[in-house]
């Protein structure tokens, strides 16, 4: 033997050598086989029994069954969960499980069979996604249980704490996948999260699509708003870590583009708002804006000249865009949460994109998005009546659509699509108020 | 549909049962006591699976119980095994004859594996022979990842130290 490499290979070849004879493998093989045609497979314990008097299974019980299946996972067992489910409930009782709500007989079909080998068979990402998609479902069943005055406290209960699993469930996932560099993925499935129970929030205070009374709107929000908040702080801490670990690289590029559409969306949705809020008082409304747009000009211009290199940010925060209003609310006097200081930020952000700093232009997209977030809130919150706002919202657009227009040219040293983009939306809400 | 997991655990046997015979064989070099122990760990685990218990990862969980059924086998009467393979010599159940310097080779390499601390060859014999991945042996062994590959590279240490004696 004349090298480690060498040993190797004789001592595998040679382990290898040490096997049955054929005629020892079929004896083997006859006894195993024997052995499994006497002991089946006791199906019963593969299917969680449905409590009489309970319509709750504690999540580590749930976790737990999901488990069974892994040895099928393990082994190619692509289908068996479908297998399975056949067997024991027929094609039409799994189909018509889905439809279940907690307190159904069929629910615990739905959840521990249909979902549990779905999930049992995913993983990674996949697997994320999935749970986010069960939370959205379990949100759903709230909703129809609400609706029909059967949301009881048991089964609030039982839907809150399958919810926090799977909460708990994707956050773990997160941290492995930002320990492992998967950064883009992390990014996706943190938003996606944030996303979905912000979609399916329910607010009693606000008119919604669902069929819902206000004090079924309530029992609905209680169950919705903690991981609501908490999806938001684990979005926020993944992108945090993203931001600590500087990559720089083209998942970087890709994660501060798709935050820049997070803040257009999230802009879009504030533009609605104040459409919504100009409805009610068109007319006086477009003429304070026109009447505005002249005094607003001339300031701006004066005060507001060119700003060609990017600003630190935290500098911006103290710019005080010029605004002209007599409005004294918090608002109105909070220029933080000003719109033009969130068309700064994507003017700088854009900015650094273009000088390939991915990683600062995330950082400024997403202070960004937080200020559109926290707009939002303001209004959801506060109750601020948009159109007696409108007049302050108008001069602070008018100032964004200047302060852009005199210091980059539109598009000028920006990549031209997204500094267009930024522009026009800002023109386009200046048009659509005041044509 | 019984029928459809029976076949995919015969088809798992299928592919391991030489592989966990030989891990027998080398720890109790009794051939007959080798394929009893094979065949019954494969009956057990068909046995824990059939009625809903859990098992991660089935390969790693057929070694496992294999290697139960040898310390139990080891409580029974002290085997002789590994160690001492070159002092008995061995029947390695070739049916295709071998030239004399191979089979001499290998059954060096193997009295060389056989001179490794137990707890080091058994993660080398593994991972290099059988394939297994580290996380595979740790769960064999009921130890960390991490031990198992310092036991790796430690082993490896000891194998070229002796490698080199041999040489010289």
């Amino acid at each position: 033997m004349n090298n480690e490499l060498d040993f190797f290979k004789t001592l595998v070849e040679k382990a290898k050598e040490i096997s049955l004879t054929e005629r020892e493998r079929s004896k083997l093989f006859s006894a195993v086989d024997s052995f499994i045609e006497r002991n089946p497979i006791q199906l019963e314990n593969f299917v969680e029994k449905p409590k009489a008097d309970v319509g709750f299974t504690h999540p580590r019980f749930f976790k737990r069954d999901f488990y069974h299946f892994s040895y099928f996972q393990m082994h190619g067992f692509r289908t068996v969960g479908a297998l399975l489910l056949l067997a024991v409930f027929g094609t039409g009782t799994s189909f018509a499980a889905q439809g279940a709500v907690p307190g159904d007989i069929l629910y615990p079909i739905k959840v521990n069979i249909n979902e549990g080998i779905k999930a049992a068979l995913l993983s990674g990402v996949e697997r994320s996604e999935f749970d986010v998609s069960l939370i959205k479902t379990r949100i759903e069943e709230a909703k129809t249980l609400a609706v029909r005055n059967e949301l009881s406290d048991k089964k609030q209960a039982e839907i809150t704490t399958r919810i926090d699993t799977y909460v708990s469930q994707v956050q773990d996932n997160l941290e492995n996948l930002t320990e492992k560099g998967d950064l883009m993925a992390a990014f996706e499935i943190s938003s996606k999260l944030e996303a979905t129970l912000e979609e399916s929030e329910v607010k009693s205070s606000e008119p919604t699509s669902d069929p819902l009374t206000t004090e079924q709107a309530v029992i609905v929000e209680k169950i919705v708003k903690g991981p609501r908040k908490i999806s938001t702080q684990v979005r926020e801490e993944t992108e945090n870590k993203i931001y600590t670990l500087q990559t720089n690289d083209e998942d970087t590029l890709a994660i501060a583009q798709t935050k820049f559409e997070s803040v257009k969306k999230s802009l879009g949705e504030i533009e609605e708002k104040i459409f919504i809020g100009l409805g009610a008082s068109a007319e006086t409304s477009t003429m304070a804006a026109t009447t505005l747009e002249t005094t607003e000009v001339t300031e701006t211009l004066d005060t507001d000249v060119a700003i060609v290199t990017p600003t630190p940010v935290t500098s911006l925060a103290k710019t005080k865009t010029v605004v002209a209003t007599d409005s004294d609310t918090e608002f109105a006097d909070d220029t933080e949460l000003s719109l033009p200081y969130v068309y700064e930020l994507l003017r700088q952000g854009e900015i650094m994109m273009a000088n390939k700093e991915y990683n600062e232009a995330f950082r400024l997209f997403r202070e960004a998005y937080s200020m559109t977030e926290l707009i939002k809130t303001r209004f959801e919150l506060e109750g601020i009546d948009v159109s007696s706002e409108l007049e302050k919202i108008m001069s602070d657009l008018e100032s964004a659509v200047l302060k852009i227009d005199t210091t980059t040219g539109i598009g000028k040293s920006v990549q031209p699509v997204k500094g267009q983009a930024t522009i026009i939306d800002a023109l386009d809400i200046k048009s659509r108020i005041n044509p | 549909m019984d029928k459809d997991f029976e076949q995919e655990y015969l088809e798992t046997y299928k592919q391991n049962a030489d592989a966990v015979f030989r891990y027998c064989y080398l720890r109790v070099s009794d051939r007959d006591l080798a394929k009893d122990l094979a065949q019954e760990a494969f009956m057990k685990v068909w046995q824990y699976a059939s009625q809903g218990k859990k098992i991660l990862n089935v390969r790693a969980f057929i070694y496992t119980t294999a290697q139960n059924l040898i310390i139990d086998q080891y409580r029974k009467k002290k085997p002789s095994s590994l160690d001492n393979l070159m002092e008995q010599g061995f029947d390695v159940g070739v049916e295709i004859g071998q030239s004399l310097m191979d089979k001499i080779d290998g059954e060096k390499a193997l009295a060389l594996l056989g001179s490794v601390p137990e707890k080091y060859r058994d993660a080398i014999y593994l991972q290099y022979v059988e394939g297994l991945s580290i996380k595979e042996i740790a769960e064999i062994t009921s130890e960390s990842e991490n031990n198992i590959s310092v036991r790796i590279h430690r082993g490896l240490q000891k194998l070229r130290s002796i490698l080199r004696d041999q040489h010289e």
